[in-house]
């Protein structure tokens, strides 16, 4: 079990009599980057948080990063969420979350989700106030923001929830760009609707009655 | 109308009070104390009466501020919900909170709260016609009376209405940033966990907390400062009447129950000026919110 990053063995999850999960399992080592394909409500977000500690499974056995407890495995993985998960205050407590974190790396991952030249040109610059829910920012530039987040958690697994499902074409490329750069030698699990957004190297699933089966699409 | 029907009581209580004492000493002066029963009964049964006709008014007068605030809500809600969605979004989502929610209260409270419009109307009933009253019974006592009461009055709106408006536009706005900040520790959980964002966020709380306690305590400090003015002005007053009043019985002037009458009608009218001074106080802090609910509905 050690020597994989996610490991998930008869995981069961239901919402009162609907039952999402059943007795699903994975192994992922680390590094691999796994793709989840799947219908709408087939289970594909409620797996996702399950593998970062925020639902507990009904029943079976989950390991992330060697961890089984909810609160440890949240300390190993990072998610980005398809909504906009900005807190309303500056883009700075927005990346840091308050945790100390050095200038030069705050920038750096400013600049590997290629938001660092815009922030620049802001009056006040990383103090500047997202607005509620971020409205005072674009779609493409919280996304990033989030992207940013990750970056800096520098967590073992990363978990990408339809990251770029609601932004247009071009803004979503770029993000998927920004992507690149956080998941780059990392564990991770992506859930998409959109195939085209994985790159080759996924391994891919397909969520069905419950289950993860193996796909191939490319 | 129901005001109207409503404020006569205080004025009336007040009189009948007063007259019953003035009876009872009379009685007593005249060493004519088996007429007491039948005097006790008779003030009793028309305080009964008394009682009776306001509680049917008041419950008449609550249902319809209930209505009121029914409706006002349900029109706030439909405003905004027909407004433009960029507009809708430029505000913070405690603003709007705080409109449907506190700003309605408070112009109901303004409506049918304590010591809002209906007490103030009575106070202003109670205070012209017991100093009528009293006008009749003892001028000079009366002249006695509201030179202690004027004086009251300036300084009370010096230290406590004049700042007031200001003072409540800024608890009110702490409110709606309170709200605001309160919402994402609900509505983003999933994120808070992960990135172990709750002492920011938490602190941030914290801070439009403390905002808001401030801004309340130098509310407080203010009326607290209105109410020691009140209590030396009274306390003055009182002793001042009193030296009057028996210099004014030492003279042949008065009877000890004129005296006494004069006293109940200067607690009636001291009375209506100390509610008269809340009533104001609170309706200006209560107008806050009620021009807020007025731009909700003609956005």
């Amino acid at each position: 079990m050690c020597q994989y990053a996610i490991y998930l063995e008869d995981i069961s999850y239901s919402y009162e009599e609907n039952k999402v999960l059943r007795n699903l399992s994975v192994k992922i080592r680390p590094g691999e980057h796994v793709g989840i394909l799947g219908d709408s409500g087939c289970g594909k977000s409620t797996l996702l948080k399950i593998l970062s500690g925020l639902y507990e499974p009904d029943g079976g056995r989950i390991a992330v990063a060697g961890m089984e407890a909810p609160e440890k495995i949240r300390e190993q993985v990072a998610l980005v969420m398809q909504q906009n998960s900005l807190f309303p205050l500056s883009i700075r407590d927005n990346i840091t979350c308050g945790h100390r974190v050095s200038e030069e790396k705050l920038w750096a991952a400013c600049e590997s989700t290629n938001i660092a030249q815009w922030i620049a040109s802001l009056p006040q610059g990383l103090d500047t106030h997202v607005g509620e829910r971020g409205n005072q920012v674009s779609g493409g530039q919280a996304q990033r923001i989030q992207i940013a987040r990750a970056i800096c958690k520098d967590a073992p697994v990363i978990l990408l929830d339809e990251p770029v499902s609601a932004l247009d074409r071009d803004t979503g490329y770029s993000v998927l760009g920004a992507l690149h750069k956080l998941t780059a030698g990392k564990t991770v699990v992506h859930v998409t609707h959109h195939p085209e957004t994985l790159g080759k190297a996924y391994t891919l699933y397909r969520m069905e009655g419950g289950r993860l089966n193996r796909a191939c699409i490319f | 109308m129901l005001l109207l029907l409503r404020s006569p009581f205080d004025v009336i209580r007040a009189w009948m009070q007063a007259a019953l004492i003035r009876s009872v000493f009379s009685c007593l002066e005249t060493e004519s104390a088996d007429r007491l029963p039948a005097v006790c009964t008779g003030w009793g049964l028309l305080c009964a009466l008394l009682f009776l006709y306001n509680g049917t008014v008041w419950s008449v007068y609550a249902a319809f501020a209930a209505e009121t605030e029914a409706r006002l809500q349900k029109d706030v809600t439909d405003k905004t919900l027909s407004l433009p969605y960029r507009l809708v979004q430029g505000r913070l989502g405690g603003e709007w909170f705080t409109r449907r929610n506190g700003d309605i209260q408070a112009a109901i409270a303004m409506m049918n709260g304590p010591l809002n419009i209906p007490h103030l109307v009575t106070a202003c009933f109670n205070m012209i016609l017991s100093s009528f009253l009293m006008l009749r019974a003892s001028p000079a006592l009366l002249a006695v009376t509201w030179a202690f009461i004027l004086p009251y009055l300036l300084v009370n709106y010096r230290i406590v209405l004049k700042p007031l408006n200001g003072l409540k536009e800024r608890s009110r706005s702490a409110m709606a940033d309170i709200s605001s900040s309160i919402k994402p520790l609900i509505a983003d959980a999933e994120a808070i966990l992960l990135y172990d964002a709750g002492s920011l966020l938490l602190e941030k709380c914290e801070q439009e907390s403390r905002r808001l306690m401030r801004t309340n305590l130098q509310i407080q400090t203010h009326r607290g400062l209105s109410d020691m003015t009140s209590r030396l002005f009274g306390i003055g007053g009182y002793l001042a009447l009193l030296l009057t009043g028996f210099s004014m019985i030492a003279g042949g002037k008065m009877a000890l129950s004129g005296l006494l009458y004069c006293s109940q009608l200067r607690g009636s009218i001291l009375a209506s000026v100390l509610m008269l001074v809340t009533c104001r106080s609170n309706i200006k802090a209560n107008a806050v919110c009620v021009k807020k609910v007025n731009e909700a509905l003609e956005e």
